[in-house]
């Protein structure tokens, strides 16, 4: 039993260099792979995974039987395999290895299937067993040979499985290898032919993707809308050449047919525009690229193109039909002379898809009756899909997934098919389950295996515990927090030495007491990396009995903590610190509110209050030595919705409010987690997990820099520190926002903070821009955060508390973590703002509102406007006006048609006021009336709901006035002033240090700013009832 | 790459315990005083030995009563996928000191005093557990010239590589790991001698946390103890076939 042959596996590969080597590798063959079918004789199976149903579900097949699968049908059928009735399927390891190298997302799917016990999927070790071996024919290629043992071993599985009566199936979509299948006796499929017959699931047919080519007469007559892709050993060795370039494409999101690619040698981005140089080529996908002649060179487009536009454009094209194709992009991308040209090119061939699956409605076919539908995916940089279903009416109205196919060149729109339904659209549940699926956050419930590694309930404090740790219990330590947060990982105290100095301790949940590295646990919550928190739910980074309870350092009872305690005199400069595991009982759960009304109160005197006024104190100073050293104060707009959890309709929103005891926290977490940087650092130099936030290239302020020359406003981005007294500087009389807008508008130029492993860069390199310190990390948020974890780990070890393992000190493993914690952190953080994006949605429907908005970006058809009011960013499109003009003359043609009579177009239709649009200096004009960055307008915004499925926000202009294009105010004329006066006094952006908000995070240590959304979560609505009402009325009072 | 499959089996199709094909063969050569070749898988060794002979070199003269044992390792320059520049560098001067150092504890050194015996070692194909593989077949060589040992010294490698990602990141122990797994996990070469129980030699490449070792020390002992009984059948064989008795010629 064995080993039973060796044989030499013979290969020739080429290095990066060019050099060829010879690859020799054993290659053993063993007589002791089971086939691991219930009930088989002959094999000593362990356990066995198949278990083929006496009766077959399927009428092609009377037999019980196991599938065996080739390569093409894992890669490109894997909905169909997942599917529930899809059981009992032998993966030769041919198979699993090819999918592998091919494709690692449909790999890393396909394992977790077989990893489910209900499946009876089994890997079938067939390159090693002794009689399923093939070797490669001389001049057979890979591919044939994969194919042969494929085949082979499904022979295998039919002769070896007859005495149990039972078949083997082997499903290939190859027609070729079907016939040489045949000619062996294999009973062979297509999945098609299969999934047809298994008559009790009748949606498994949507999930078969369509892989199979049309036939090849036909092609000659159709039309082509792309150019043909090269090969790839064409692109391979003109990339080698230089003649091509390569990169990861990135669309654009005001612009869906513009994409831009960033490529090594080139300081600029290069530009493809239209559809035809895209070449049917998906945003992430890997591209390579011709570039254009230098006359083809333009800047990016100035105009805001969405999909909407797309159609339209499409639909008024068709009756014209013809090779006018490239038409409708130029005149929609319109290229003018601009002063700054960027390189072009065109799409000659996709190096490496991303097709992942796409979240998105079903755009019903206008034809009865159809199979044929449009598939709308919620990713503006998306094209729309083509999609086949019998069961349209079942989709319609409801959100769906798609996966993608194939986008063959006769088709002006990717293939694909359908996955499943999610929900209702505008159903809460199915709206945020979108969000969390297009950002790729892991939301599932937890697993059996993870719950497993819980402690046991009731959990008490063991006497090992207590000699293991310092207690603290005697301590008065506080928390202080926003309302109704539940996960609260951070305590403070504060208490005055005999010296006059002060102790001033940090105290953390001890969360990597209970999570234990290597466990299920631990696996979840490093694939997970962070908490998600939308706007009506929180995704959990690890289970609610440790977030919640266990790890939440809640009032009165005692909780272990990991504890970092300094001594600082009275200016705030550290003497001494140390780190140390403890027991804590926390005085209570404060809120920012409560801890400000004890500083502020003068009757209070007791010790907990004085050591939140000495902590008050302190971190006054350590913030005022911060901002001298360079620290941004950067603002973005945040928004509190109080979502009343009854009814799921938003009833409020409410600007965050900032009160001293936010940045007193905020300080001394920052100082927590600096000191942690440079301890681990210190013990650690290769492999501590640090935070740094790069500098932003000068070429990133040159939009902020034109926005403020246009305003005549002059800033220094030399340095932060000049940067941030520039900013200090910066006021307009009559523009209360200005300032604020500024800084709004600086935070977009920032780069994003990263975790990284300290042994891959240099020193330098560690600094952390926006808050001037020049090393970083993150320690404050265990429960919240994976990093924090990672460096409570390597503290523990610091202090003798824990033991190393592994993967902690390896630094290639910690840099990958660290990239993987990079990733779902910025998705997270998408996905946050997404959600609320679509409650401000939500909470617009049937109403029509008038906000105070400010012009952020100028484009040359539509404005970018920001809303302090709902802290969301709208669109204003300069020519909405031409275009009601238009649909008002078609419908109204349409009416006198159906009553008979031919409309006869206006004589002289009064001109529609027309835009001019200045890129130089950065202006709109319409008349007299210009337009800057800054300025402030007022808009009225209305949800369009004429297309239930697909609503968005429209908005008007309503001052400055223009006559034509501009509506009029729907206030009451005395009105509008109160509420401005009262807007503008609530509605002051929250400023404060380095915020992590906004798309380039600053600071992810800014604990404010990552804690806030947790007040979100569904508790609000106990408190609703606070601003808006009692304001009003005070002002009001105040004026007469 | 997955260096153990989540079905438990390696790239070539060996289990977690199982040896490479292991082959060797004593008395190659009529010139040197002994000779043998090893072969562990896809790495192959010539060892040869000259002596026991007057010392020569300073070291030796020190004199401690006992005989020195030096090695000279030497590579094949198409013996790996790259090829080698120099069959002599610095690497392979450290795996003959880590030889000689390990021949030295098998030897009975006080029989021999004042005299030096001299190893040349050729690697002729390398596939990992170079150094495994050169002690094995210098320790055959020894025998077949006859020099009086202690016992046996053999030597086995072992790797530690982590388990199919998603199952678990614990890691798990290879035995006689081959060049791909010991550079995708680490390499601890371990020699000892098998009767006695006695660890004469330990080498370790890459980075292996201290957690993993004592699994990885056992798994390579294990390897010992096989390779023991191989080359101990083939030197069984060799005197069976020459109707000799090991002695000095």
């Amino acid at each position: 039993m064995g080993v039973v042959e060796r044989k030499q596996k013979i290969f020739y590969k080429k290095t990066k260099r060019g050099n060829i080597l010879k690859v020799v590798r054993e290659h053993y063959l063993r007589d002791d792979v089971w086939c691991s079918v219930a009930g088989c004789q002959q094999c000593k199976n362990e356990a066995s995974s198949l278990n083929p149903v006496p009766e077959s579900p399927s009428n092609l097949v009377s037999e019980p039987h196991v599938l065996v699968i080739d390569t093409n049908i894992a890669l490109h059928q894997i909905d169909f395999l997942s599917h529930e009735s899809i059981r009992n399927i032998v993966i030769p390891q041919t198979v699993l290895h090819e999918v592998r190298h091919r494709s690692l997302p449909v790999y890393k799917r396909l394992r977790d299937v077989i990893d489910l016990p209900s499946k009876n999927f089994y890997v079938f070790s067939n390159e090693h067993h002794s009689s399923c071996y093939v070797e490669r024919v001389a001049g057979e290629s890979s591919n044939d040979r994969n194919d042969t043992s494929i085949r082979l071993a499904a022979w295998w599985y039919g002769s070896h499985l007859q005495p149990l009566g039972v078949q083997a199936v082997l499903l290939t979509d190859d027609v070729s290898c079907r016939h040489k299948a045949k000619e062996m006796d294999i009973t062979a499929y297509s999945v098609r032919e299969y999934a047809s017959s298994l008559t009790e699931s009748p949606g498994l047919l949507d999930l078969v993707a369509s892989t199979e080519p049309t036939e090849k007469d036909e092609d000659s007559f159709k039309k082509m809308f792309y150019e043909p892709h090269w090969s790839l050993e064409q692109i391979r060795s003109m990339l080698k050449r230089g003649e091509l370039r390569q990169g990861v494409l990135r669309m654009s999101r005001s612009n869906c047919l513009e994409g831009s690619v960033m490529v090594e040698g080139l300081d600029e981005a290069i530009l493809v525009q239209g559809r035809t140089h895209l070449n049917r080529a998906l945003h992430d996908d890997v591209v390579a690229l011709q570039l254009l002649d230098e006359t083809c060179w333009v800047g990016a487009s100035a105009k805001v193109i969405e999909r909407e536009d797309l159609l339209e454009a499409e639909e008024k094209e068709e009756p014209s039909a013809g090779g006018a194709e490239g038409a409708t992009d130029e005149t929609l991308l319109a290229v003018e002379k601009q002063a700054h040209r960027q390189p072009t090119a065109r799409v000659v061939g996709v190096i490496r898809r991303k097709w992942r699956q796409y979240c998105g409605i079903i755009k019903p076919s206008d034809i009865p009756m159809a199979t044929r539908h449009l598939f709308v995916p919620a990713d503006r940089r998306i094209p729309y899909i083509r999609l086949e279903t019998r069961q349209v009416e079942q989709l319609v109205g409801k959100r769906i997934i798609v996966a993608l196919d194939s986008w063959p060149r006769d088709s002006r729109n990717p293939k694909g098919h359908f996955v499943r339904v999610l929900g209702e659209i505008g159903d809460r549940e199915t709206e945020n389950e979108v969000v969390l699926l297009e950002h790729d956050c892991p939301h599932t419930a937890f697993s059996e295996a993870v719950l497993k590694c819980l402690p046991q309930m009731p959990w008490v404090i063991t006497e090992k515990d207590e000699r293991e740790r310092v207690d603290l219990r005697h301590v008065d330590i506080c928390s202080v927090d926003p309302i109704g947060c539940t996960d609260i990982d951070d305590a403070l105290h504060c208490r005055r030495l005999d010296n006059g100095n002060f102790e001033v301790g940090v105290h953390i949940a001890d969360v990597s007491h209970f999570i234990r590295p290597g466990t299920a646990l631990d696996k979840e919550a490093q694939h997970r990396s962070t908490s998600v928190y939308l706007t009506n739910r929180r995704i959990d980074m690890v289970p609610d009995l440790l977030s919640s309870n266990l790890c939440s350092l809640r009032g009165n009872v005692d909780r272990f903590a990991f504890s970092v305690i300094w001594e600082l005199t009275e200016d705030g400069i550290i003497v001494d610190h140390r780190f140390c595991k403890t027991i804590i009982c926390s005085r209570g759960e404060l809120s920012y509110e409560q801890a400000q009304q004890r500083i502020d109160d003068p009757n209070m005197t007791d010790s907990l209050t004085e050591s939140l006024r000495d902590l008050n104190f302190i971190a006054k100073k350590l913030k005022a030595r911060r901002i001298d050293d360079g620290a941004l104060v950067l603002a973005s707009m945040e928004v509190k919705f109080h979502v009343d959890p009854e009814t799921d309709s938003v009833v409020d929103i409410v600007a965050k409010q900032h009160l001293e005891t936010m940045s007193m926290v905020e300080e001394f977490m920052l100082l927590a987690n600096v000191t942690a940087a440079n301890t681990t650092l210190q013990h650690f130099p290769d492999c501590a997990m640090l935070r740094r936030h790069p500098a932003p290239p000068t070429s990133n302020f040159e939009p902020l820099l034109l926005a403020c020359k246009s305003q005549a406003v002059e800033l220094d981005v030399s340095s932060n520190k000049t940067l941030s007294d520039s900013l200090n500087k910066c006021e307009r009389e009559g523009n209360p926002f200005f300032n604020s807008m500024l800084r709004i508008m600086t935070t977009r130029c920032m780069m994003q903070a990263l975790y990284f492993c300290s042994g891959t860069l240099e020193y330098p390199e560690y600094y952390h821009y926006g808050l001037a310190m020049p090393t970083y990390t993150h320690f404050t948020s265990p429960i919240r955060r994976y990093a924090d974890i990672i460096v409570h780990r390597l503290l523990g070890v610091i202090i003798d508390a824990d033991t190393t393992y592994p993967e902690l000190l390896d630094v290639k493993k910690q840099t990958e973590l660290a990239q993987h914690i990079n990733y779902r952190h910025k998705m997270a953080q998408y996905a946050g703002r997404a959600s609320g994006a679509i409650t401000a949605v939500s909470a617009l429907k049937n109403k029509t509102v008038e906000y105070e908005a400010y012009v952020l970006f100028l484009h040359q058809n539509a404005l970018q406007l920001l809303v302090p009011a709902i802290g969301q960013q709208m669109t204003l499109y300069l020519d909405y006006h031409v275009k009601e003009r238009r649909a008002a003359v078609k419908s109204k043609t349409e009416e006198l048609r159906n009553k008979g009579i031919k409309y006869k177009e206006e004589e002289n239709p009064e001109p529609l006021p027309a835009f001019e649009f200045n890129e130089k200096e950065l202006y709109v004009q319409c008349g007299d009336v210009v337009l800057r960055p800054f300025d402030e307008v007022v808009i009225q915004a209305t949800v369009d709901a004429s297309d239930v499925q697909h609503q968005r926000i429209v908005t008007k202009l309503v001052r400055p006035v223009i006559a034509g294009y501009s509506v009029p105010s729907i206030r009451t004329s005395d009105e509008p002033d109160t509420n401005k006066q009262e807007r503008s006094k609530k509605l002051k952006p929250t400023a404060k240090i380095a915020s992590d908000e906004g798309g380039p995070e600053v600071a992810a240590a800014v604990r404010k700013a990552e804690q806030e959304p947790k007040k979100k979560t569904g508790k609000t609505a106990a408190r609703r009832a606070m601003p808006e009402e009692p304001t009003k009325n005070k002002v009001k009072k105040a004026k007469k | 790459m997955e260096l153990l499959s989540n079905e438990g089996l390696r790239q070539d199709g060996r289990t977690t315990t199982c040896l490479r094909a292991m082959k060797c063969k004593l008395g190659l050569y009529d010139r040197p005083n002994g000779s043998a070749f090893m072969q562990m898988g896809n790495t192959q060794v010539l060892a040869s030995v000259y002596g026991p002979k007057e010392a020569r070199s300073v070291k030796s003269t020190t004199g401690l009563g006992e005989c020195v044992v030096t090695c000279a390792v030497s590579r094949v320059a198409a013996c790996s996928a790259e090829r080698l520049r120099k069959p002599r560098d610095q690497r392979t001067r450290a795996t003959s000191n880590l030889v000689a150092g390990a021949l030295q504890a098998a030897v009975r050194g006080s029989k021999y005093a004042g005299s030096q015996i001299d190893v040349f070692v050729q690697v002729i194909q390398a596939d990992g557990g170079v150094t495994a593989c050169c002690i094995n077949a210098a320790c055959l060589a020894l025998l077949h010239a006859g020099i009086e040992v202690n016992d046996y010294v053999t030597a086995c490698t072992a790797s530690a590589v982590p388990t199919a990602a998603h199952t678990s990141t614990q890691t798990c122990a290879l035995v006689d790991a081959c060049q791909s797994e010991s550079s995708g996990g680490c390499e601890v070469t371990v020699a000892m001698l098998p009767n006695k129980q006695r660890i004469v030699a330990l080498h370790t490449c890459h980075p292996l946390h201290q957690s993993q070792f004592d699994a990885v020390l056992d798994m390579a002992l294990f390897g010992c103890q096989q390779l023991y009984q191989g080359m101990h059948a083939e030197v069984q064989n060799f005197l069976k076939q020459h109707h000799a008795i090991m002695s000095h010629r």
